[in-house]
C-alpha cells in the first residue's frame, strides 16, 4: 500500500513537470493552481526548460563613465570580473530590458547601480550610465561585411550632491 | 495473464533492486559544483546579495523571479527581531556550505540535504541572478531530499547508520531522475525547435560569438555556415531524442556520449563550465555509468571508433554493470525510507 502511495505521488509529480515544461500557467486555475505554482518553485517541477530557446537573445550590459573633479574619466562596469560572476551580472542587468515599458522601475535600477558604482569612487563628482544591448548580425550579414555593435538603450548622468 | 506481466514489468521497472552508487556519484559531485560555485560567487557575496550592492534595498524584493519567499524576506523578518543584515546573510551563507560538506562527506546525509535544499532555495529561489544551472541544481536537490544518496560513498555507511545494499527505493528514485531528465531534455529540444535560428545556424552562431559566452574568436565560422546549421541540427536531434536515445539500449551509449560532447562544447566554447559539468554529472548518473563501465572495460567499443569484432552470438553489450544486475525481489519487500 505505501508503495502505491509513493507511487501515485511520483507520477503526480512528474504530471507536474510535465505541465511546467509546457509553460501552462497554472495561476489561472484558482487557488489550487496557486498552490502548484508554488509547488513547482519550491520543486523545481514548473520549469519551463527553455534554455536558449526558441532564439538566442542578445545581452545587454551596463557601462559607467565616472568624472572626478579633474574631469578625468574612469569607465566601470557592475563587477563582471569573474565568469560565474558575469552571468549573475548579466541577469541583473537583463533585468532591465524586461521593464521595457516601466520607466520608474528603469530609473529605479539606474540609480541602485549608480550608487553602487559611487561607493567605489567616493572621489567622483558626476556618474553616466549607459545600458547597452548587443547586436550581432546574422551569419550571412556578417559574412557580408556587417559588423557588431552595441545599441544604446537607455542613458542617464547623476551629480553627486553637495557640490 | 497479459495484465499479470504488464504488472510484473512495472513493478521490476520501478522495484527491482538497485545500487545507490550512481546517486551517491551524483549527491558527491553536485556537492564538489556548488562548492566551485560558491567559492567564486564569494568574493562578490555582499555585492550580488546585500542592500547596499547592485540592488539596493526593497529592489532585490520587487525584482525577482517568482513568488517564492527569498533571502530578502528573511533579512526583513531577522530585522524585525533586532538581528541585522550581514548576521543574516553570513550565517545562511554559512549554513549552506555546512550543508554541502555533509553531502560531500555524506555525514548524516539526509539532515545535510535539508539543509541545503532549503539555503539554496533562499539565495536563488526567486533571486533575480539565478540562471539555468540553479534551475537544475534545485531539482536535484529537492530530490535529495528523499533519494538514497548517502547509501554508498559516505561517511553514513562507514558508521553503520546506513546501508549500502541494493534497494528498491534506490530504483525507484533512479528511475525519477532518468525520466526528470527525459522530460527536461526532449522540452529543451522542443523549444528551440520552434525557433529558427536552430536550423539557419545562427543560434549556434549567436551563442559563440556573444560578448557574455565567447571564449575564442570563432568569426571565421560565417565563411562556412553549414557547421553552425548542423550544429544546430545536432543540438536539436540530441535533446529531442533524449528521452528515446537514452531508453532504447542500442542507442544509449552512442546518445549518452554525445550529450556529454554536446555539454563539452558549451563548457569549452561558451564557457559556462559550471552548467556544463552539472548536465553531464545527471546524465551520467541516470544513465552513463554502464556505458562507462562497459567502455572502460573495452575501449575499441567507442562510437565512431569501434571496430566490432563481435561474435554474432555473443550477448549485447549494453548492459548493467554488475551493480544492477537485477536481484530477486524479496517477497513481502515493500518501501524503505
Amino acid at each position: 500500500m505505501a508503495w502505491r502511495i509513493t507511487l501515485g505521488l511520483t507520477l503526480l509529480h512528474l504530471f507536474l513537470v510535465v505541465m511546467g515544461a509546457t509553460q501552462m500557467d497554472m495561476k489561472g486555475f484558482g487557488y489550487a493552481g496557486k498552490v502548484i505554482a508554488y509547488y513547482g518553485a519550491i520543486t523545481g517541477s514548473g520549469s519551463h526548460f527553455d534554455f536558449f530557446a526558441p532564439s538566442v537573445g542578445s545581452p545587454m550590459r551596463a557601462v559607467f563613465e565616472v568624472k572626478n573633479g579633474e574631469d578625468q574619466v574612469t569607465l566601470e562596469g557592475l563587477g563582471e570580473t569573474d565568469r560565474e560572476l558575469a552571468l549573475r551580472v548579466g541577469n541583473i542587468v537583463d533585468a532591465f530590458r524586461d521593464e521595457i515599458d516601466n520607466e520608474k522601475r528603469r530609473r529605479l535600477l539606474a540609480v541602485s547601480w549608480s550608487k553602487y558604482i559611487l561607493t567605489r569612487y567616493p572621489a567622483a563628482q558626476q556618474l553616466k550610465v549607459k545600458l547597452e544591448q548587443y547586436n550581432l548580425p546574422s551569419l550571412k550579414d556578417f559574412e557580408q561585411g556587417e559588423k557588431p555593435k552595441w545599441d544604446s538603450l537607455y542613458s542617464a548622468t547623476f551629480i553627486r550632491k553637495g557640490n | 495473464m497479459k495484465f499479470n506481466e504488464f504488472q510484473k514489468s512495472w513493478n521490476t521497472f520501478w522495484l527491482k533492486p538497485a545500487s545507490a552508487r550512481p546517486l551517491a556519484l551524483l549527491r558527491i559531485g553536485t556537492a564538489l559544483i556548488l562548492l566551485a560555485q560558491a567559492y567564486w560567487v564569494a568574493p562578490q557575496f555582499f555585492a550580488i546579495y546585500g542592500s547596499n550592492g547592485i540592488l539596493e534595498g526593497s529592489l532585490r524584493g520587487e525584482f525577482r523571479n517568482s513568488d517564492l519567499l527569498g533571502l530578502y524576506e528573511l533579512v526583513v523578518f531577522m530585522l524585525r527581531l533586532g538581528v541585522g543584515e550581514t548576521t543574516t546573510l553570513l550565517v545562511s551563507a554559512s549554513a549552506y556550505i555546512l550543508g554541502l560538506f555533509g553531502l560531500l562527506l555524506g555525514y548524516h546525509t539526509r539532515k545535510a540535504a535539508c539543509l541545503t535544499w532549503l539555503t539554496h532555495l533562499l539565495f536563488a529561489g526567486a533571486h533575480v541572478t539565478s540562471y539555468g544551472i540553479d534551475t537544475f541544481i534545485g531539482i536535484t536537490l529537492f530530490y535529495f531530499l528523499w533519494m538514497p544518496i548517502g547509501a554508498a560513498y559516505s561517511l553514513d555507511v562507514v558508521s553503520g547508520r546506513t546501508s549500502s545494499e541494493p534497494t528498491s527505493q534506490a530504483r525507484w528514485a533512479f528511475r525519477v531522475l532518468q525520466i526528470q531528465l527525459s522530460i527536461a531534455y526532449l522540452f529543451c529540444g522542443i523549444d528551440k525547435a520552434m525557433g529558427i535560428q536552430w536550423w539557419n545556424g545562427d543560434a549556434i552562431w549567436r551563442s559563440v560569438m556573444m560578448p557574455l559566452y565567447a571564449q575564442f574568436d570563432l568569426s571565421w565560422l560565417s565563411k562556412l555556415p553549414w557547421i553552425c546549421k548542423v550544429a544546430g541540427w545536432g543540438t536539436l536531434v540530441l535533446e529531442a531524442g533524449y528521452p528515446l536515445g537514452m531508453a532504447y539500449s542500442k542507442t544509449r551509449k552512442f546518445w549518452f556520449l554525445s550529450i556529454v560532447g554536446l555539454h563539452l562544447g558549451i563548457f569549452i566554447f561558451m564557457g559556462l563550465h559550471l552548467f556544463a559539468l552539472m548536465m553531464i554529472l545527471l546524465s551520467t548518473s541516470a544513465f552513463g555509468l554502464d556505458s562507462l563501465a562497459e567502455l572502460s572495460k573495452n575501449p575499441s567499443r567507442i562510437p565512431f571508433l569501434a571496430v566490432d569484432r563481435r561474435p554474432k552470438s555473443a550477448p549485447s553489450f549494453f548492459r548493467y554493470p554488475a551493480e544492477f544486475l537485477p536481484h530477486a525481489l524479496p517477497r513481502g519487500e515493500g518501501f524503505r525510507f
